[in-house]
């Protein structure tokens, strides 16, 4: 008999699954994936986003419309990020891989693991990774899914392991009454953080605890982003963060060249936006500078994005302008623009 | 277990306001040994002085919803003790200024551990005091009263009008501080005028004391009639000179800027 293995903890370090069927291994392969974020999930995410503006879910729209253009860097950026992590477990390849589970949930539809984080798959995606095989289900971890695929497929499930080596997991309502004893353990290196399950609330008392588990445990804030997984974190860097967005995970756009005829270096796209009028329901038509390669999506004034899509390494500004109608100065003005922004460089 | 606790004040503001002590303390420590942990005036100076050594951040302490601040200071009191005599390490408490001036936390240490007797190595620091009052010429002949803003405007603190006073932190909205916004100060400006407007002539010159800021710090005043007090807005963190009413004359005035 194989052993099935639940979707988390994810991402996995390893991708391979011997006899047995990892769906970590299996959710790995199928979405996170350059061809799948770039293709089909884009594809989805369009069209999701496409749909909660006709339906005035603005809310939703706000979130489809980030994760659409996340997709670009998204892409581009997965297979060294999961390289990395599976080479040498680095925090800023798991904020990454993070960002692509935020985009496979939204495209597909799908929940996340029971601990709020990563990727629960549907049932009809779970049954089609069985292969009719006679399988047994085991645990790897708390809040790997192991206990909803469970449910789903109607079968045991082996034993709960204990939490990874170094890390504890504590209930949010005993935070309080257990913070000297994991402050203590925290600073002298016999643990390295704290999962702590349920709400930390708004007591005071509560609140001070967490405010000690974070000062204190190397790891800390890496569990309370990222779940079990991030106690593989080799190097945790003093637990300061690197979030999606910020400088240090995207770089900026490679430097172009100016020149009287340009090619574009990117992709521009016209979407509803920006994200302000968007969550307040009075969207306007945006641009989008989007590249193929880790840096972040640039929103820009709808007709930079039309002078961008007219430069086919051809045409100079005079006959940009003539197709777009409009007064050559200000195209080549706009061209200038995009060529410091990195978004188009002279050809040859 | 064999901790110890030692409380390291930092000076006010350029590093050459660290006593030798506190450099000598932190430079040839041995990082490895010590636990350290400060805000952030203290991580930027010990950035420079020892590289070495990690100073723990605890600026979480400004971010927590729901906690005020003397409950803030009252548990970072605790679990430095803690951290230092339960759980045995050489634990480095970092401030800024004197540790003995407007320091909540330092007080509670300070009384816990006399207390329970345990050892407590306190570290001075030059205060901000002294970095104010070199814009000003104290005599000291009739004393030096020391009073916040919001002991005067709110707390119906009276003034000893013979006394010349140092009026700390009339930039700061609250007493907990929670809304350090220089463009606030006004109001508790407004508050802190009429209560002095209520005991001192509209046109006795009052002097605002305050930094230029990081990097040079320079000592800055400004002159002005007390029913002005209000009419501008002052960075968090200044302070207020006000002379004595019968006083000597050379309280009354401002003294240039210390060379440097």
């Amino acid at each position: 008999m194989s052993v099935l293995l639940p979707p988390g903890p994810f991402p996995p370090r390893s991708l391979s699954e011997g006899p047995d069927i990892d769906l970590a291994v299996h959710l790995w392969r199928s979405f996170f994936q350059r061809e799948w974020l770039a293709g089909e999930g884009r594809g989805k995410l369009e069209q999701r986003l496409a749909l909660a503006v006709d339906a005035g879910d603005w809310a939703r729209a706000d979130e489809l419309l980030t994760a659409f253009v996340d997709s670009w860097p998204l892409a581009a950026g997965i297979a060294d990020a999961g390289e990395a992590w599976r080479a040498d477990a680095l925090p800023a390849a798991l904020e990454i891989i993070a960002r692509a589970a935020d985009l496979v949930r939204l495209a597909l539809d799908w929940s996340s693991l029971p601990d709020g984080r990563w990727v629960m798959p549907d049932e009809p995606w779970i049954r089609s990774q069985l292969e009719q095989r006679n399988l047994e289900l085991q645990a790897r971890g708390h809040g790997d899914g192991a206990a909803k695929l469970a449910a789903l497929l109607d079968c045991s499930c082996g034993g709960v392991p204990e939490p990874p080596t170094g890390i504890e997991r504590v209930s949010a309502d005993r935070l309080a009454s257990e913070r000297a004893r994991l402050g203590g353990a925290l600073a002298r290196g016999e643990l390295r953080g704290v999962l702590v399950h349920g709400v930390v609330g708004d007591d005071p008392q509560a609140q001070l605890a967490l405010g000690e588990l974070r000062l204190e445990g190397s790891h800390q804030r890496l569990l309370e982003r990222f779940g079990a997984v991030a106690a593989a974190v080799s190097n945790a860097g003093g637990g300061v963060l690197l979030r999606w967005g910020d400088d240090g995970l995207l770089a900026s756009a490679p430097a172009a060249t100016g020149g009287s005829v340009l090619a574009a270096c990117c992709q521009g796209r016209f979407l509803p936006g920006p994200p302000s009028a968007l969550r307040t329901g009075r969207p306007q038509r945006v641009g989008y500078l989007l590249w193929d390669a880790l840096v972040a999506p640039l929103m820009v004034a709808p007709v930079a994005v039309a002078v961008l899509c007219a430069l086919d390494g051809q045409r100079d500004a005079a006959a940009v302008a003539e197709l777009l109608g409009g007064p050559v100065d200000q195209v080549r003005s706009i061209m200038d623009e995009l060529v410091a922004l990195g978004a188009a460089s002279s050809v040859g | 277990m064999s901790g110890s606790l030692t409380i390291v004040g930092l000076g006010p503001a350029r590093p050459e306001h660290i006593t030798r002590e506190a450099f000598e303390l932190l430079s040839t420590a041995d990082a490895s040994a010590r636990r350290a942990y400060g805000l952030a005036h203290a991580r930027d100076l010990c950035a420079d002085i020892a590289p070495e050594l990690r100073v723990r951040s605890l600026d979480y302490l400004y971010q927590l919803p729901g906690v005020d601040r003397p409950t803030a200071y009252d548990d970072l009191a605790r679990m430095l003790m803690r951290r230092a005599f339960d759980d045995g390490f050489d634990v480095l408490y970092l401030v800024a200024g004197s540790p003995l001036f407007y320091n909540d936390a330092v007080l509670v240490i300070r009384k816990r551990c006399a207390d329970r007797g345990l050892p407590l190595r306190l570290v001075h620091g030059v205060s901000f005091v002294d970095l104010v009052l070199d814009r000003v010429f104290w005599t000291g002949h009739q004393g030096l009263q020391v009073l916040s803003a919001w002991n005067l405007a709110r707390d119906g603190m009276g003034l000893a009008l013979d006394v010349p006073a140092l009026v700390c932190q009339i930039g700061e909205f609250s007493r907990g501080g929670e809304a350090l916004d220089t463009a606030q100060s006004v109001d508790m400006l407004a508050e802190l005028r009429d209560a002095l407007l209520g005991v001192l002539p509209a046109e006795h010159p009052v002097t605002i004391l305050y930094s230029s800021g990081p990097p040079d710090y320079r000592s800055l005043a400004r002159t002005l009639p007390l029913c002005e007090l209000a009419d501008d807005e002052v960075p968090v963190y200044a302070n207020l000179w006000v002379p004595a009413l019968e006083g000597p004359e050379i309280e009354r005035n401002q003294a240039p800027e210390s060379q440097r």
